[in-house]
């Protein structure tokens, strides 16, 4: 048995690992989210200031050498709540995307190979999920629930599954009649490890990507429900709690809103980026693509 | 055609009941007894045993689960979504009241998307890998990656503070809708260019677009006339599905411009647990998803005659 | 037409660059085109004839032409402005692509997409973007000006009925009928040459005969030029006045069809030649080409095909051949007195004795048990221990299949069920076939008639819903049902080389998994794996590598270890051959005669080339319907049959003689067969049969023995009758025919047929 999954789980990265060198769009956008996944994780040790110290009397300062991003309204300083922000925006993200795909690459599963009952179920209730706006349904979750960042995991992780559900069963439903999962059946193979020897693997990339790309809407998402006021709460450093602070002093303080404001920016593209390059280099369609354009 | 009629029909209607229960259901994932936090939100002050009890009996709440929602799902399908614990007015006349601002905003964003997507992605497409392709799609980029609250607080700072150009908040005059619609637009247009790019680069390839070429088409005509109609298929369904996007951003959009509409008052019913005001915003919401999604497959109809009427599942 | 202008091709380079090499795709290719000639082009794939063709209409992209030059008449088209080829696109050069289902924009109608052919022809710079835009936007022909000229163009390429059909989508035609639509919409232009790249490749033989038959008509009244591109010789030669043939990029040979048919001088020509299994007897080992062609990404010195070529000498690897005339209008590229003048016979000789020397890496020298090269004395040998089919009588049945069928739903959904539960299509009716230890039989048919499902219901991947599948003797099940023992009885190769292995998984992986599911440890598996590769060929190497780094061939060695892996004593081999080149082919059906002399082996042999079939079977089946119309052994069943389906198949093999009493039908052949869901009445085949008599169509015939001998079965009441009769086609016969075809106009036969092809593969 244990032979059998070894067999099973070798490291489908290493035929496209020339790939994933040569790619420009990877090496931009996992360089931006390693090095913000470095910041998250260092930065808060090294910044000279606490995120939530006040300081009454330096209010709302411009960029300085001492505050290279200012200061708030209660004179924390806008770079150390950026860097301790990035951690929340990161783990919130990370969080409710594992979540996601497990739910989702679950639920596909299950629909693609249990039956045809089975899948008519499953997928009304992806059409059921997919009915309700992503982010109002997050938000009277989180509102429901109450607003903490707990809150915000959940109600972002029951929001976005359905996609998943649908990649999954897709591929699984694309690879199902191909002539090696037919022959497979001939040896007697049990379903289970055909779906794990044969289905799961070509399963993985299409998740992958799709999870790169969605890491980015979630980022937005989270930093929106924050802005709203369901996510963090103050004085937690967070950077849509950070642009709701500061949009009251929009004139005044107009960094206060920019700084937080791109970083998410600057997050998303990366991570975007990423997503995209690992699209063109897994995704199983595209290679298929390549070796026709060859010939 | 009848039985595709009836499959359609059989499947909406299970979808339906199933966002009606997620709908109502909501209210009981509050945690503790929904009436105290309900009257805890209301008052900013715990409420009294007595006061709870009136509470949970004035509004069915001591009902079994089903019998609360059947009835709650009776006054819907007639239309009466029940009274706001909040204001005075009932939850049909509040939607009623803010649906067209929020209709009008979406209508514009996705009008100003279009507008900018189509071409860019048309253009970027037939000029692969030049820099007019690698300028639209950083630009692409960036608007699928900007957080529109900030884009909003961006805009009002630049047209509305510095320039003066456009009024600061509120609605009424095509002024007021100017920013709110841009700055809603910007995201989708982004999702929408890309889109375009990709399925024109993939009708590109197409051997009938050959086909035309060998006919001695001009190359204008193949990319509008051959290529983009058939890549414009699943890009409908995209738009269409936006809707559900639209509302997304106005929740954010309208609470930047203070506009009234139902984003705002959904994120007010949020806040001060007017449940029915909850209830009957998602359901508009969920039910205005599942209707675009419709009109979609109608599109699909039109646009690709390889959909019959009604097998599309 | 009294255009009359000489296409001439010189020195023609086209590169493609594929970011991280630049591939050689033509290579220097030079020859003409005579006004109103038919020219054949013909090489395996990648050998470089699509993009000299693309080239010629400069449609050449991605590719580039890097070099020489493309002359018609006084016009230099290499170097031609927008204007200029859209004018000549327009008017004179057009193009017929290969994949009719890929060809024609599937949102426009047939009639609008012929219309704008016409149109263009009119004023080929007369083209307003927003009146082109309404027209498609409101693309049904109803009154417009050329309506009468595009219903005339669709009559001419044999597209029945066209007035109904002008405003039908491409996915509502067949195959055939959209390959007839894209001629239709060359003839619009009336051009003085059009260029057909693999025409009939993508279609059945039986429509494809008619499709020749259309070109060559056209070129007969309208003299209208040709060049053909194809990798059939068969199809080349039935059609061409002069052949070229290509080899990596370069044109290797040229010369009039008959003087390169009957004395071929390039070593390329005569093997490729030579691997067509016409050629050979039944009993004799196809002769092959070695190695692989050249990958046209490295430099070259020398002639491309020396690596293969037995004749090769030390000059023949230095300096490129030189181009010798070797008879009036017949050139040949290649340096080497002998090797231009050995007979086929002597080459063969030669290749074996090269053949173990020269091997390329990949390609092991056969096991020791299968070396010995002259494949006829194992044959032989083979064909002694093991009784034929004629004699076959004695030998207990491995498999005997019962009065099995099979039906597909044609809606999935759950509700669908339940509103609709009466919506099945049959694909497999009442079949009964008995397959006896150590032969071949052939399952024929045209695509979609049910010899794919039949083979699975063998195999075990589809349960029958009537009927018993036995195996040795024991009803069995589907493969779920079946015992370890049952299912290591029966080994499947399938027809796709690229989805039979998994991408994501090394070739020996692959190989190992059913030995893994038998439960056999691991050095005894790599035992096995050692020895199934060498049995097939190939070097133990090549099992660390994934599917998508070899060549098709490979790929199909592998999946012939993998069926093997269990000492199977039944093979059933879906098309193990179609989707490879002629020389490919040629070796894997040698690979399987060895296989099958050596190991015993019992084989179902799908596949819809006769010749092909005739080749290997001992006996053959013939499916029409679903239903079996012919069984009988291989040499008489194919030479005399006693099903009028059966000799319309034999009709339709390029280059075929047809048979007299099915001389005079040109279309009929190509009469799409009917739909499943509604199977005409009585005889299934009589709406296409040209003997058909007045009760065919009432009197539903069983499958019984013709003239009292029990090895030939046959499913026509008249089966002693017609092969005798000699009358031509009665207009009632293609009248009938029409109406056949008028039902897939209303959209049920294709709309059938595409949900039995989508169903059919279904669990």
């Amino acid at each position: 048995m244990s032979d059998r999954n070894r067999l099973e789980w070798r490291d489908c990265l290493d035929r496209w690992r020339p790939e994933i060198r040569t790619n420009a769009a990877i090496r931009v956008g996992g360089g931006t989210v390693g090095l913000l996944a470095i910041v998250a994780l260092v930065g808060p040790h090294v910044s000279p200031y606490e995120p939530t110290a006040q300081a009454l009397g330096s209010r709302l300062q411009g960029p300085s050498i001492a505050h290279p991003l200012g200061t708030d309204a209660l004179g924390r300083d806008v770079a150390t709540r950026l860097v301790y922000g990035a951690r929340v925006s990161l783990a919130l993200a990370v969080a409710a995307t594992t979540i996601r795909v497990v739910i989702g690459t679950t639920i596909g599963l299950l629909a693609a190979t249990c039956g045809r009952f089975v899948d008519a179920l499953l997928m009304r209730l992806v059409d059921v999920q997919l009915a309700f706006p992503g982010l109002v349904f997050a938000l009277v979750i989180a509102g429901v629930l109450g607003p903490s960042l707990r809150n915000v995991v959940i109600a972002l992780s029951v929001v976005g599954w359905a996609s998943y559900a649908r990649v999954v069963r897709g591929s699984v439903l694309a690879i199902r009649d191909r002539s090696f999962v037919q022959s497979s059946k001939l040896y007697g193979t049990p379903r289970r490890r055909l779906v794990r020897r044969h289905l799961l693997p070509h399963v993985v990339s299409p998740v992958l990507v799709l999870a790169t790309l969605n890491l980015g809407t979630v980022v937005l998402a989270a930093a929106g429900l924050s802005y709203l006021g369901l996510g963090a709460q103050p004085p937690t450093a967070e950077w849509g709690t950070m642009i709701a602070g500061g949009r009251n002093y929009l004139r005044a303080a107009p960094w206060l809103v920019t700084a937080p404001g791109v970083a998410i920016m600057l997050t998303v593209i990366g991570v975007n980026l990423l997503g995209d390059g690992l699209r063109d280099a897994l995704d199983p369609d595209h290679l298929d693509d390549r070796e026709r354009r060859r010939t | 055609m009848l039985r595709a009629l009836f499959v359609r029909l059989g499947s909406l209607s299970s979808v339906l009941v199933g966002i009606s229960l997620l709908t109502y259901g909501f209210v009981f994932l509050t945690p503790g007894d929904p009436a105290y936090t309900i009257l805890r939100a209301q008052r900013q002050s715990p409420p009294s045993d007595a006061e709870v009890a009136s509470f949970r009996a004035e509004h069915g709440l001591d009902d079994p689960f089903l019998v609360q929602y059947v009835s709650w799902l009776t006054d819907a399908l007639q239309g009466d979504l029940g009274m706001s614990y909040y204001q005075s007015e009932s939850v049909t006349s509040l939607l009623l009241a803010s649906l067209p601002n929020t209709l009008e905003l979406a209508l514009a964003a996705t009008a100003v998307s279009l507008v900018l997507a189509v071409p860019l992605g048309v253009l970027s497409a037939v000029h692969r890998d030049t820099w007019i392709d690698r300028t639209s799609r950083i630009v692409a980029l960036v608007g699928v990656s900007i957080p529109n609250f900030w884009l909003g607080y961006v805009l009002l700072l630049v047209c509305s503070l510095w320039l003066g150009l456009t009024p600061v908040g509120g609605t009424g005059t095509p002024g007021h809708l100017v920013l709110p619609a841009v700055t809603l637009g910007t995201g989708m247009a982004a999702i929408i260019t890309r889109l375009v790019r990709t399925s024109m680069l993939e009708v590109l390839e197409a051997d009938y677009v050959d086909t035309a070429r060998s006919k001695g088409v001009r190359e204008r005509l193949v990319i509008y006339k051959h290529a983009l109609r058939n890549a414009l298929i699943p890009v409908v369904t995209i738009v269409g599905l936006q809707f559900g996007y639209v509302i997304n951003g106005a929740v954010i959009v309208e609470t930047v411009f203070q506009r009234p509409g139902l984003g705002t008052l959904l994120v007010d019913a949020v806040f001060a647990r007017d449940y029915p005001v909850v209830q009957g915003v998602v359901l508009v919401t969920a039910v205005g998803v599942i209707g675009t999604n419709q009109l979609v497959d109608l599109a699909y109809v039109a646009l690709d005659p390889r959909v019959e009427r009604g097998d599309r599942s | 037409m009294t255009r009359t202008a000489t296409l001439e091709i010189e020195n023609l380079h086209v590169q493609f660059d594929t970011g991280s090499e630049t591939v050689r795709a033509v290579d220097g290719a030079s020859f003409a085109i005579e006004p109103g000639e038919i020219v054949g082009l013909v090489g395996e794939s990648g050998c470089g004839k699509s993009a000299t063709a693309r080239s010629i209409v400069r449609l050449e992209s991605p590719g580039e032409i890097v070099d020489g030059s493309i002359r018609y008449g006084d016009r230099e088209l290499t170097t031609a402005d927008e204007r200029t080829l859209r004018r000549l696109r327009g008017r004179e050069l057009a193009m017929v692509f290969q994949d009719p289902s890929t060809t024609l924009n599937p949102v426009y109608p047939i009639g609008e997409q012929i219309a704008e052919a016409v149109r263009i022809h009119r004023e080929p710079d007369q083209q307003p973007l927003l009146r082109e835009l309404a027209r498609g936007a409101s693309s049904r022909l109803r009154s417009s000006a050329v309506r009468s000229e595009v219903l005339e163009l669709m009559d001419t390429v044999g597209i029945p009925r066209p007035a109904e059909r002008i405003d039908a989508y491409p996915h509502q035609f067949s195959g055939g009928m959209r390959q007839r639509a894209m001629l239709a919409i060359g003839l619009a232009r009336q051009p003085s040459l059009l260029i057909a790249d693999e025409p009939t490749t993508a279609l059945d033989t039986t429509t494809q005969a008619a499709i020749l038959e259309r070109l060559a008509a056209l070129n007969a009244e309208h003299g209208t030029g040709m060049l053909v591109i194809s990798h059939d010789f068969g199809v080349v030669s039935q059609l061409c006045d002069r052949i070229v043939v290509m080899y990596d990029g370069v044109v290797v040979e040229r010369g009039a069809t008959e003087q390169l048919r009957s004395n071929p001088k390039h070593p390329y020509t005569k093997a490729l030649l030579d691997c067509l299994p016409r050629h050979a007897d039944p009993d004799e080992r196809l002769p092959t080409v070695e190695g692989a062609p050249p990958s046209g990404n490295a430099i070259r010195e020398g002639c491309a095909f020396v690596d293969r070529c037995p004749f090769a000498t030390a000059e023949c690897r230095a300096v490129d051949p030189p181009s010798v005339s070797v008879g009036s209008d017949h050139d040949v590229r290649c340096g080497v007195p002998d090797a231009r003048e050995a007979s086929l016979d002597a080459m063969r000789d030669r290749q074996s004795r090269a053949g173990t020397a020269s091997d390329a890496g990949e390609t092991l020298p056969a096991p020791p048990s299968l070396a010995v090269d002259g494949g006829a004395t194992t044959l032989a040998d083979s064909t002694g221990e093991q009784p034929s089919s004629d004699t076959g009588e004695g030998t207990a049945p491995v498999v005997a299949l019962e009065d099995v069928a099979k039906s597909f739903r044609a809606s999935d959904g759950l509700l669908g069920r339940i509103f609709d539960a009466d919506d099945r299509i049959p694909a497999v009716k009442d079949v009964s076939l008995t397959l006896r230890s150590g032969e071949t039989v052939g399952l024929v048919g045209e695509s979609g008639c049910g010899k794919s499902t039949l083979a699975k219901l063998l195999a075990g991947l589809e349960t029958p819903d009537a009927g018993t599948v036995h195996l040795r003797g024991q009803s069995v099940g589907g493969v779920s049902d079946r015992t370890d023992d049952q299912l290591s009885e029966i080994g499947v190769v399938f027809q796709h080389p690229g989805t039979s292995l998994n991408p994501k998984r090394t070739v020996g992986e692959s190989i190992a998994e059913p030995l893994v599911e038998a439960g056999w440890s691991r050095s005894r598996r790599e035992r096995r794996i050692a020895t199934l590769c060498s049995l097939v060929g190939l070097s133990p190497e090549i099992t660390d590598r994934y599917p998508g780094q070899l060549s098709g061939g490979q790929r199909q060695r592998i999946a012939i270890a993998r069926a093997l892996a269990l000492e199977p004593s039944v093979l059933v081999l879906d098309e193990p051959t179609a989707a490879l080149d002629a020389s490919t082919q040629a070796t894997v059906l040698n690979l399987l005669a060895d296989l099958q002399a050596d190991l015993g082996l019992t084989y179902l042999f799908v596949s819809h080339d006769l010749e092909v079939v005739r080749h290997v079977a001992d006996r053959v089946a013939v499916m029409y319907c679903g239903r079996l119309v012919e069984v009988g052994p291989a040499h008489a069943t194919l030479s005399r049959p006693t099903h009028p389906y059966t000799q319309t198949l034999l009709d339709a093999i390029p280059g075929a003689e047809r048979s007299e009493a099915f001389a005079d039908r040109t279309d009929a052949l190509a009469g799409d067969p009917p739909s499943p869901t509604a199977p005409p009445s009585g005889c299934s085949f009589h709406p296409r049969c040209p003997v058909a008599e007045d009760d065919c169509s009432r009197v539903e015939p069983a499958l019984e023995p013709v003239d009292g001998d029990a090895s030939v079965l046959s499913r026509c009441q008249y089966a002693d009758e017609w092969p005798d009769k000699r009358r031509p086609t009665p207009n009632g016969a293609s009248d009938a025919y029409l109406d056949t075809d008028s039902s897939a106009s209303a959209g049920v036969s294709d709309t059938g047929e595409s949900v039995t092809d989508s169903n059919e593969p279904d669990q």
